[in-house]
C-alpha cells in the first residue's frame, strides 16, 4: 500500500459530533419537567392521595379552595386535588395503550409500503387514506356506540385512529432510507427484505417515530379528555380530567374554579408532550426531515 | 391539468365508496343488533326476529349494504329505528348549523395563523417572534372544548356579555345568531389557528432557506420583498397540505364544541343518537362527516394542483 | 492580458477580508483585485472559503457569519462590508450579479422564467416599463441561446433542463449589464457537454460586454477554459495568484503543486499511480500530517501547510520522470492471452454490434439487454402509460481481469446498467451472465453465489454507509455464515488493506471524512473476496487530492485481488486513468467501445468526439510546461 491515510485523529470526533451540547434545548427540558409532573402525580396517587378521590362527602359540597381541601371539593363533596392526581393515571394509561396500538399497527404497515414501491405501496396507501377519513375521535364515538363507552373502547379506538399517521410517517421515512446507497449495498450483498427492514430502516427512522409517538401521546391525552367530557370515555367513579370538566360545567355559576383545575392538568400534560416532541425533533431529526 | 383533476375526483369517489363500506360494516356487525336496540331489553326472541324481518336485517349483509348505499346516493338516509322519523332532514338541518360554525372557525383560524406564523418566522430570533411562537405552542395544548368552557365562564357567566349556549337562526334573529356564533367560533378557530400558525411558521422558515430566495436577494430584492414576492406562495403549498389534514380534526372538534355550547348541529345530533343507540341515524351522520372530510380534502388537492405548476403538467 | 498593477481603478477590490463564525475564523484576511474585463478563477477544495468570498462580496453571508475588512466596487459605492442593506440591494443584480451552483433550486418554481428575468430589470428600473422588461427578457433568453426564447419565457423552471435553467440564471445576471459577474460553481451540476456550452457562453458574454468575472470552481480544468488569471485558495487564504498558464505550468505554492499534480489524471508514476501529497512527501516526517489535513476540509493548522512546502517539490520531480511512461499500464487480461481489444463504433443506431467480444467464456456476457420503464402519472387517464427506454439493447463482454469503464452523461442509462449488473433490478429483455450464472429472471436464492462475487462501491460517501451502524457492522455486513471471531479478524484485515487502523471499527460513519468513508465502502465491498468490483461514480464526490488517493487505492486493490473492475462514471478522466477498456453509453446504447487510450485519442463516433473535446483538461497545458 503506497497511500495510507492515518486513522482519524481524536479532534474529528468533536467536530462532527451532533451539536447537541452547544445549545440548550429548552423545549426538551420544559417538556420533560411537565411530563415528569404528570408521571409523578400518577405514581403518587397510586399510593397516597389527600382524600379518597372516589369518596363522597355530602356535607362538603362545592367548597372553595382552603386549608383542608387545597383545591376545594366538587358537587359530590369529593376532594378535587385527589381526583386530579388520580386522573393522571387514566390519562397516561390511555396515552400509552393508544400510542402502542397505533405504533404496532402503523409502523410495520408503513415500512412494508415504503419498501415495496409500486402497486403494493399504492394499494396500501389508498387503504391508509380511507382510514385517515375517520378521525380518531369519531372512531371512538362510533366504537362507543357499538361496544359501549368505556376506557377500553376509547383506548382501542384512539389507537386504531392514530395508526394511519404512524403509517404515513413510517412510509415516508422508509422511502428516504431505501433511496440511500447503503441499502443498495446491503441488497447487493444478498440481504433480504427482513434484514434491510430491521437492521437499516427501523434504526434510521426510529428518530421520527419517537417524535411522532410523543406528539400522538399528547393527542391521545387530549382525546381521552374530550371523550370523557362527552360521557363516552372513562366511566364513573374512576376520576378523569375530562369528566371532571363535564361535571364542573354544570356548576359554572356556583364554583367556576372547578373548571380551572382539570383544565390546567390537561394543558400541562398536552403541552409537555408537544414540547417533548418538538425538542426531540430538534435533536433527532436534522439528518432526515420529512421534506416533501 | 384537467386530467390530474379528473384522476383526483376518481380517487375521491373510490375512497368514498370504501369509506361507506367501512362505516356500514362497523355499525352492522355489532353484538347487540339494531332490532334488539329498537325494541328494548325485554323483547322476546320472536319479537326480535319479527323486527329484524321488518327492518330488513335478516337479508345478507351485502344486500343490506347496497340497499343502504343506493338510497344514500339519492339522498335518502332512511328512518330512525328509535323515533321513526326521517333521518335525512334532521341531518340536513344540523349540517347547515355545523357548516356555518366550521366555516367561520376556518376563517378565524386563517386570519390568526397566517400573519402570526409569518411574523414569528421572520422574527424568529427577536422577542416578539419568540412570544408569538410560545403563545401558539400553548394554544395547541389547550383543547378547544376547554377553551370554550373558559370563554363561557368569562363572557357568559362573569361578564354576562354573550349567551352561554344555544343557537338562533340567522333568518329569525341575526344579532342573536351572531351572539350565539361568536364564542364557539372563537373556541374552535383559535385552537386550529394555533396549530396552523406553527405550520405556517415552519413552512416560511423552510422557504427562507431555499436557493431561489437567495437568487431573489442576489437580484437586489430586499429580504422582506423577496419573501413577499417569491417566498409566500411557495410556503403556501405545504400549509395547504396540512390544512387538508386539519379539516378532519376541525370537523370532529366541532362535534365536541357543539356539546359545550348546546348547539343543535351535526355533533350534538350524533351524540344524541349515540346515547339512544339509534344505529341507522349514526350511520348516516358518520357517513356525512366522512364524506365532508374527503370532499374538503379533494378541494384542497385541486387547489394546490392549480397553485403548483409542477403538478399541473401531468407529463 | 490585463494586469492589476495598471493605474486604472479595479472593478473589484478586496482588502484584508476576514469572515468569522462564532467558533472560528473562516477567511484569514484575503486581498485581491479584479481589473475591468478581467476573468479571474477562484479555485480551492471544499471548505477552502471560496464560496464565502463570493457571498461576502454580494453581502449575502448568513447571519451567523460576520465579515470584516474592505470590499470596493469601481464607481465609488463605498465599502460594501459595512454598507447598509439598501445600498447593497441597489448594487446586487445591477452593478454586480451572481450565478449559483444549483440550477435545479435557484429559480422560483412557481414563476415563469421570463417573468423572473424581467423582474431584475423592473426591480432596478433599468427599463421604462413592464412590457419592455418582458420583451428584453425574451431578447436576453435568445442571447443565452435558449431555443425558442419566446416560448421559453413562458415556461416554468421544472419544464427546463439543468443546462437551460443555468442559461436562464445567466440571462438574469447579465440583464442589467453588471460590472462584475460572480459565478459559484455554475457548471458543476451539469453534464460535461452541457458544461462546455455554458462555459463558452459565459466567456462569450463577459468578453463581449467587458464584464469582470470572478469564477469559483474546484476544477482547475474549468478555470483553464474560461479564465485568464487564477487565485488558489487553501483553508481561508489565497496561497497563489497568477495567470492560468503560470499557475498550471509553474506552480509556486506547495498546495498548488499538489493540487495540479493530483488533478492531472494523465500523469502517473512508474507503477501507474497518480501523484498525491503522500507519495511525494513520504520521506518527510510531516507527510502524514499534511495528508490528513488535505483529506479533512477543516480549519487546519498553518504548520501543516508549510510543512507540505518541501514535500510537494519532490512530487513534481517524480511527475516529470513519469511523463515519459505510458499513462496506463498495458491491459492485463490474464485469462485471454494474446487477445486484442477491438475498437468498435456504432454507425446505424439500430444495428446489433457485440462490443468487446471475448472468445470462449467471458466472465461477464451481456446480450440484447433492454430495460424499459413505465412512466406513472403521464399521458392519458386510460390506456397504456408511456414507455421510457432506459436501455435499448446492449451487447458486450467483459473478460476476467479486465478494467472495463462505462462512461456516459445523465440519462445515458449507465446507472440502469449498473443496477442490472448487480442484480438490483430486473431487465425487461435480454440476458446477463456472470461466470455462467444468468441474472435475468433469477430468484434471490439462486443468486447467493453471485452476491458474494460481485460487490459495489457507491458514489456518495455520506449515503453509502448506514449512519446508525458501527464500522465493524458495516464492513462485516456482506459476510454470511461466519463466526463472530472470524468476522472480526477479517474486518480488521480488510480495514488495514484500505489503509485504516483496526480501532476505527467502533466508530460511526459520521466521524470520518469523505475519503475515509470511501475507504470503508471499499473494505465492505472486498470482504467477501469478490471477483468483480463495480465502482459507481466512486470518486465523483471527492475533492481532487482525495480522489487521487482513492483511485490509487482502487488500482492497488484491483491488482492485489486480481479483480475484474467495472467502473461507471461521467468523468472521462477518471475512466481513462482507472480502466483499460471503455464503453461510451449514449441514450441507452453503446456507441463506441475499445481500448481506453485509442478511444480517447482517436474517437470514432461523433458523440464520443463531442464528449472528449468537451472535457476540460489541463494535461495539454501541463504537458507544455515540460516540453
Amino acid at each position: 500500500m503506497t497511500t495510507t491515510t492515518p486513522a482519524p485523529a481524536a479532534p474529528r470526533l468533536r467536530k462532527n459530533a451532533i451539536p447537541s451540547g452547544k445549545r440548550r434545548n429548552g423545549n426538551l427540558v420544559v417538556g420533560i419537567i411537565l411530563i415528569g409532573l404528570v408521571v409523578f402525580a400518577a405514581v403518587l396517587s397510586a399510593f397516597w392521595t389527600p382524600f379518597d378521590p372516589e369518596g363522597v362527602f355530602p356535607g362538603e359540597l362545592l367548597l372553595p379552595p382552603g386549608a383542608e381541601h387545597l383545591l376545594g371539593t366538587d358537587n359530590f363533596g369529593r376532594d378535587v386535588l385527589s381526583s386530579i392526581l388520580r386522573g393522571a393515571q387514566i390519562s397516561l394509561i390511555v396515552g400509552i395503550v393508544a400510542v402502542g396500538i397505533a405504533a404496532i399497527l402503523g409502523v410495520p404497515f408503513g415500512i412494508v409500503a415504503g419498501m415495496n414501491p409500486g402497486r403494493l405501496d399504492q394499494f396500501m396507501m389508498r387503504g391508509n387514506d380511507i382510514l385517515l377519513a375517520f378521525p380518531a375521535l369519531l372512531l371512538a364515538i362510533i366504537f362507543g356506540a357499538v361496544f359501549g363507552a368505556n376506557t377500553t373502547t376509547a383506548m382501542v379506538a384512539l389507537g386504531i385512529g392514530s395508526a394511519p399517521s404512524f403509517a404515513s410517517i413510517a412510509r415516508s421515512g422508509t422511502q428516504q432510507v431505501m433511496s440511500r446507497e447503503y441499502v443498495q449495498a446491503s441488497k447487493a450483498s444478498g440481504k433480504n427484505g427482513w434484514f434491510v427492514g430491521v437492521k437499516h430502516v427501523l434504526p434510521n427512522i426510529s428518530g421520527i417515530l419517537i417524535v411522532q409517538a410523543s406528539v400522538s401521546f399528547g393527542i391521545a391525552v387530549l382525546a381521552e379528555a374530550a371523550l370523557s367530557y362527552l360521557g363516552l370515555g372513562t366511566t364513573p367513579p374512576t376520576p378523569s380530567w375530562g369528566r371532571m370538566l363535564q361535571d364542573a360545567q354544570g356548576y359554572l355559576y356556583v364554583q367556576p374554579l372547578l373548571v380551572v383545575w382539570p383544565g390546567i392538568a390537561i394543558a400541562i400534560a398536552v403541552l409537555g408532550f408537544n414540547l417533548l416532541g418538538d425538542g426531540l425533533r430538534d435533536r433527532l431529526d436534522p439528518r432526515m426531515q420529512v421534506k416533501r | 391539468m384537467l386530467l390530474t383533476i379528473a384522476r383526483r375526483i376518481g380517487i375521491f369517489a373510490a375512497t368514498l365508496v370504501a369509506a361507506s363500506i367501512i362505516t356500514f360494516l362497523m355499525l352492522s356487525i355489532l353484538p347487540g343488533n339494531a332490532a334488539r336496540v329498537a325494541l328494548g331489553i325485554e323483547a322476546t326472541e320472536a319479537q326480535v326476529a319479527a323486527q329484524e324481518q321488518l327492518m330488513g336485517l335478516d337479508r345478507p349483509l351485502y344486500v343490506q349494504f347496497f340497499d343502504w348505499f343506493g338510497h344514500l346516493l339519492i339522498g335518502d338516509f332512511g328512518t330512525s329505528t328509535v323515533s321513526g322519523q326521517e333521518i335525512g332532514p334532521q341531518i340536513g338541518d344540523a349540517l347547515a348549523i355545523t357548516g356555518v360554525l366550521v366555516i367561520s372557525s376556518v376563517i378565524l383560524a386563517l386570519l390568526f395563523a397566517i400573519p402570526m406564523g409569518i411574523l414569528s418566522a421572520v422574527r424568529q430570533n427577536k422577542a416578539d417572534g419568540v412570544i408569538i411562537s410560545g403563545i401558539s405552542q400553548i394554544g395547541i395544548s389547550i383543547p378547544g372544548f376547554l377553551f370554550g368552557i373558559l370563554l363561557v365562564a368569562l363572557f357568559a357567566v362573569k361578564l354576562k356579555w354573550l349567551p352561554a349556549g344555544g343557537w338562533d337562526d340567522p333568518g329569525d334573529d341575526f344579532v342573536g345568531f351572531l351572539e350565539h356564533l361568536i364564542l364557539p367560533a372563537i373556541a374552535l378557530g383559535s385552537v386550529q389557528g394555533a396549530v396552523l400558525s406553527r405550520y405556517v411558521r415552519s413552512s416560511v422558515l423552510e422557504v427562507m432557506r431555499e436557493d431561489f430566495l437567495r437568487t431573489a436577494r442576489a437580484k437586489g430584492l430586499t429580504p422582506n420583498r423577496a419573501l413577499m414576492r417569491h417566498g409566500l406562495r411557495n410556503a403556501a403549498i405545504p400549509v395547504m397540505t396540512v390544512l387538508g389534514l386539519q379539516i378532519a380534526s376541525l370537523l370532529i372538534g366541532a362535534v365536541v364544541i357543539e356539546r359545550v355550547f348546546a348547539i343543535p348541529g351535526l355533533g350534538s345530533l350524533l351524540l344524541d343518537k349515540v346515547a339512544l343507540r339509534d344505529l341507522p341515524s349514526i350511520q348516516g351522520i358518520v357517513m356525512v362527516l366522512v364524506a365532508l372530510v374527503l370532499l374538503l380534502n379533494l378541494l384542497i388537492d385541486i387547489a394546490y394542483t392549480i397553485v403548483d405548476p409542477r403538478l399541473r403538467s401531468a407529463s | 492580458m490585463t494586469t492589476t498593477d495598471a493605474p486604472i481603478e479595479p472593478t473589484l477590490s478586496v482588502r484584508n477580508l476576514t469572515v468569522n463564525s462564532a467558533y472560528a475564523e473562516l477567511l484569514h484576511g484575503i486581498s485581491f483585485d479584479i481589473a475591468p474585463g478581467e476573468r479571474v478563477g477562484l479555485i480551492g477544495e471544499s471548505g477552502s472559503g471560496k464560496s464565502l468570498t463570493a457571498t461576502s462580496v454580494m453581502g449575502l453571508l448568513p447571519e451567523t457569519l460576520a465579515a470584516n475588512g474592505e470590499i470596493h466596487l469601481a464607481g465609488g459605492h463605498g465599502d460594501l462590508v459595512h454598507a447598509s442593506e439598501s445600498t447593497l440591494s441597489q448594487l446586487r443584480g445591477n452593478t454586480m450579479a451572481m450565478v449559483f451552483q444549483e440550477p435545479m433550486t435557484a429559480l422560483n418554481p412557481l414563476m415563469k422564467v421570463g417573468a423572473q428575468v424581467a423582474e431584475i430589470m423592473t426591480q432596478h428600473r433599468t427599463v421604462p416599463s413592464g412590457q419592455t422588461a418582458a420583451a428584453r427578457a425574451v431578447e436576453l433568453l435568445a442571447q443565452v441561446k435558449l431555443p425558442n426564447p419566446a416560448e421559453a419565457a413562458l415556461a416554468f423552471p421544472h419544464q427546463l433542463s439543468g443546462g437551460q435553467r443555468q442559461r436562464v440564471m445567466l440571462a438574469m445576471a447579465m440583464a442589467n449589464d453588471p460590472q462584475l459577474l460572480l459565478c459559484d460553481e455554475p457548471t458543476t451540476a451539469l453534464d460535461v457537454t452541457v458544461q462546455a456550452e455554458v462555459l463558452r457562453l459565459i466567456e462569450g458574454l463577459v468578453t463581449e460586454r467587458g464584464t469582470s468575472l470572478l469564477f469559483i470552481t474546484h476544477d482547475i480544468g474549468v478555470v483553464a477554459e474560461v479564465c485568464e488569471r487564477v487565485l488558489v485558495m487553501y483553508k481561508g487564504d489565497i496561497v497563489e495568484d497568477g495567470t492560468v498558464e503560470q499557475v498550471i505550468t509553474n506552480p509556486q505554492h506547495p498546495y498548488t503543486k499538489a493540487l495540479i499534480a493530483a488533478s492531472n489524471l494523465s500523469v502517473v508514476d512508474e507503477r501507474g499511480r497518480l501523484h498525491t501529497i503522500a507519495t511525494s512527501a513520504i520521506t518527510l516526517p510531516t507527510a502524514a500530517e499534511l495528508a490528513a489535513a488535505l483529506e479533512e476540509p477543516a480549519v487546519g493548522s498553518p504548520a501543516a501547510a508549510a510543512a507540505g512546502a518541501a514535500g510537494a517539490v519532490a512530487d513534481v520531480a517524480s511527475a516529470d520522470a513519469a511523463a515519459a511512461e505510458p499513462a496506463v499500464a498495458a491491459p492485463a487480461i490474464a485469462s485471454t492471452p494474446g487477445f486484442v481489444i477491438p475498437h468498435q463504433r456504432r454507425t446505424d443506431p439500430d444495428e446489433r454490434i457485440i462490443f468487446n467480444e471475448i472468445p470462449g467464456e467471458p466472465l461477464i456476457r451481456v446480450r440484447e439487454l433492454t430495460r424499459q420503464y413505465k412512466r406513472r402519472g403521464g399521458g392519458k387517464l386510460f390506456g397504456k402509460p408511456p414507455v421510457v427506454h432506459g436501455l435499448r439493447g446492449l451487447d458486450f463482454d467483459v473478460a476476467k481481469g479486465q478494467r472495463f469503464g462505462i462512461v456516459g452523461e445523465s440519462g445515458s442509462g449507465k446507472s440502469t446498467l449498473m443496477r442490472l449488473m448487480c442484480a438490483l433490478d430486473e431487465p425487461t429483455g435480454g440476458s446477463i451472465t456472470v461466470s455462467g450464472q444468468e441474472l435475468a429472471g433469477a430468484k434471490e436464492r439462486e443468486l447467493r453465489d453471485f452476491r458474494s462475487q460481485v460487490q459495489i462501491v457507491f458514489q456518495d460517501p455520506m449515503g453509502s454507509l448506514d449512519p446508525r451502524m458501527k464500522v465493524e457492522q458495516i464492513v462485516a455486513e456482506p459476510l454470511r455464515g461466519v463466526s463472530r471471531e472470524e468476522s472480526r479478524e477479517r474486518v480488521i484485515a480488510q480495514l488495514e488493506s484500505v489503509g485504516l487502523d483496526a480501532d476505527v471499527m467502533h466508530r460511526h460513519p459520521h466521524q470520518f471524512s469523505g475519503g475515509q468513508r470511501q475507504r470503508i465502502s471499499i473494505a465492505r465491498a472486498l470482504i467477501t473476496r469478490p471477483r468483480v468490483l463495480v465502482a459507481d461514480e466512486a470518486v465523483s464526490a471527492l475533492d481532487v487530492s482525495v480522489r487521487a488517493q482513492v483511485l490509487n487505492l482502487l488500482s492497488d486493490l484491483v491488482d492485489e485481488y486480481a479483480l475484474t473492475l467495472l467502473f461507471v462514471s461521467h468523468d472521462l478522466g477518471v475512466i481513462r486513468h482507472a480502466c483499460d477498456t471503455v464503453a461510451v453509453l449514449s441514450d441507452g446504447r453503446i456507441v463506441e467501445c475499445g481500448p481506453t487510450d485509442d478511444v480517447y485519442d482517436n474517437p470514432l463516433h461523433p458523440y464520443t468526439q463531442k464528449l472528449v473535446s468537451a472535457t476540460p483538461s489541463i494535461s495539454e497545458l501541463a504537458g507544455r510546461a515540460r516540453s
